[in-house]
């Protein structure tokens, strides 16, 4: 099986790929992982990870700057319908719009916006940094995905994305207001922390991805 | 409900952790990559890598190290010491760092800030900040600002330094206590909270671990977004383990 990590020039991949290598370990199966920039690459994997730090802009205009990557990515998702996943960045992507410095539009692959938290609460501090609860939002997603049940994961973030389709949160995280820490449509899945940094628990999401068929 | 951070940190000359009392008399305390190794499998919540000479000695900074570090641990972990351009934020986070620790070239080259701020998002950007309390009387908070691992007095307010830190795209502060640190009296509560009343980003409490119970007097007397200690963890007088028991049986929330 065929994991590819796209690379956008966002950052270190490193410790994505030394975690997934871990979680491989653990499952004893034939996983290939690849950090790549090819359009073509994406296309043929099994499972795809579109990593991001930084801005939504910045991740954005990196992607588009690879000739055809956006594109094979939405050949990936909707005509091979395999298994994809956003993290932090690479979650937001896939919103219709974000509000990060100016308008911006994603990939629109999830009814959503990104819009700064809130932070009028009493001491709230932005970026939402640290480790905090992860709860699934809906426990018949248990089976694939029980690392999301009540467990810590690591956040760096200063926006988050609001959905419109209540049936596409997975998982919900509380900071000042619920915000949506997990995503899932289809095929298409996306968290807001970062497993890489999130040691056993993220270890074991990661497996739980690594196993996961949508169909 | 986000939990405090426990965090360790090292601090590294030539390529060794040594953790000094009041920035000098540097003791040798081993190899930073097994250190960091030790505090992952402990349960830290993040790692603090600080070059401590790196910008007295202009040395260039550690990238093997921090390589070595990221691919062993998969914890979040900051590294700073001697970054003076962008350039070298960028090395050391494609050197496997998640943020970077600015101190003495933020204070001369506030622009530093907003450039890596804008570059690579507020998240990674750390600026430290090593305060000491002064009879200064222009200096309204009652504690200036030291640059170059505090030896330099910058005769900056710590607190409107802080503000326009944040102002300018930090996403976090990392707050010495200068007068406490290596003193084992505890974190300097008054100081603290002065910086943490004035920002909204998150603040890091350091210098002045000695026991357990300070762990929960920096928890619950201010509102410190994490607790950094170096020698109380690399003499082993307590396990993160240890601090993080003691901080949940005083209700403190944190991650176990």
């Amino acid at each position: 099986m065929n994991i590819s990590i796209i690379d956008y020039n966002s950052g270190n991949l490193a410790s994505l790929k030394n975690s997934l290598e871990s979680a491989i370990k653990n499952k004893n199966k034939n996983f290939k992982i690849k950090i790549t920039d090819k359009p073509e690459e994406i296309i043929k994997s099994d499972k795809v990870i579109l990593p991001g730090v930084g801005d939504f802009f910045n991740c954005k205009e990196q992607l588009l700057k690879i000739s055809g990557m956006l594109e094979a990515i939405n050949f990936y998702i909707k005509e091979k319908a395999k298994p994809f996943l956003g993290i932090c960045i690479g979650m937001q992507l896939m919103a219709k719009v974000s509000y990060e410095r100016n308008k911006n539009k994603g990939l629109e692959l999830i009814d959503s916006e990104v819009i700064l938290i809130k932070s009028n609460y009493k001491k709230l501090r932005v970026p939402h940094m640290g480790w905090n609860n992860v709860f699934l939002e809906n426990k018949k997603n248990y089976k694939d995905f029980s690392s999301l049940d009540n467990n810590d994961f690591y956040f760096v973030h200063s926006y988050h994305m609001k959905c419109k389709n209540h049936n596409e949160i997975l998982a919900y995280t509380t900071y000042g207001e619920k915000i949506v820490s997990a995503i899932l449509k289809d095929n298409l899945i996306g968290v807001q922390f970062h497993p890489e940094k999130s040691q056993e628990k993220g270890k074991k999401f990661l497996e739980e991805f690594l196993d996961w068929d949508p169909k | 409900m986000l939990k405090i951070r426990v965090i360790p940190c090292l601090d590294v000359k030539e390529g060794r952790v040594v953790k000094g009392i009041n920035f000098v008399d540097l003791k040798d305390a081993g190899d930073p990559v097994e250190q960091a190794k030790i505090y992952d499998d402990q349960g830290a919540d993040e790692l603090c890598f600080l070059d401590i000479t790196a910008s007295i000695e202009k040395r260039d900074i550690l990238f093997d190290i921090i390589h070595k570090t990221a691919k062993k641990c998969f914890m979040p972990l900051t590294v700073g010491g001697g970054v003076r351009k962008v350039e070298d934020v960028r090395k050391l986070l494609y050197s496997g760092a998640d943020k970077v620790s600015i101190n003495s070239s933020a204070i001369y080259e506030p622009d530093l800030i907003k450039q890596s701020s804008n570059r690579f998002g507020k998240q990674c950007v750390v600026i430290a900040i090593d305060a000491k309390k002064t009879e200064n009387i222009n200096c309204k908070s009652g504690y200036e600002v030291f640059s170059h691992g505090g030896t330099i007095n910058t005769n900056l307010d710590a607190v409107e330094w802080a503000k326009q830190c944040a102002d300018l795209g930090a996403g976090e502060i990392l707050l010495t206590s200068m007068d406490n640190d290596g003193t084992k009296k505890g974190f300097n509560i008054e100081l603290i909270n002065k910086v943490t009343k004035n920002i909204n980003i998150p603040v890091i409490a350091s210098g002045g671990v000695g026991e357990l119970k300070h762990f929960t007097e920096g928890a619950c007397k201010t509102d410190a977004s994490g607790l950094l200690a170096a020698s109380v963890f690399h003499y082993g007088d307590f396990t993160i383990n240890e601090v993080k028991k003691e901080l949940n049986n005083n209700g403190v929330a944190v991650r176990i």
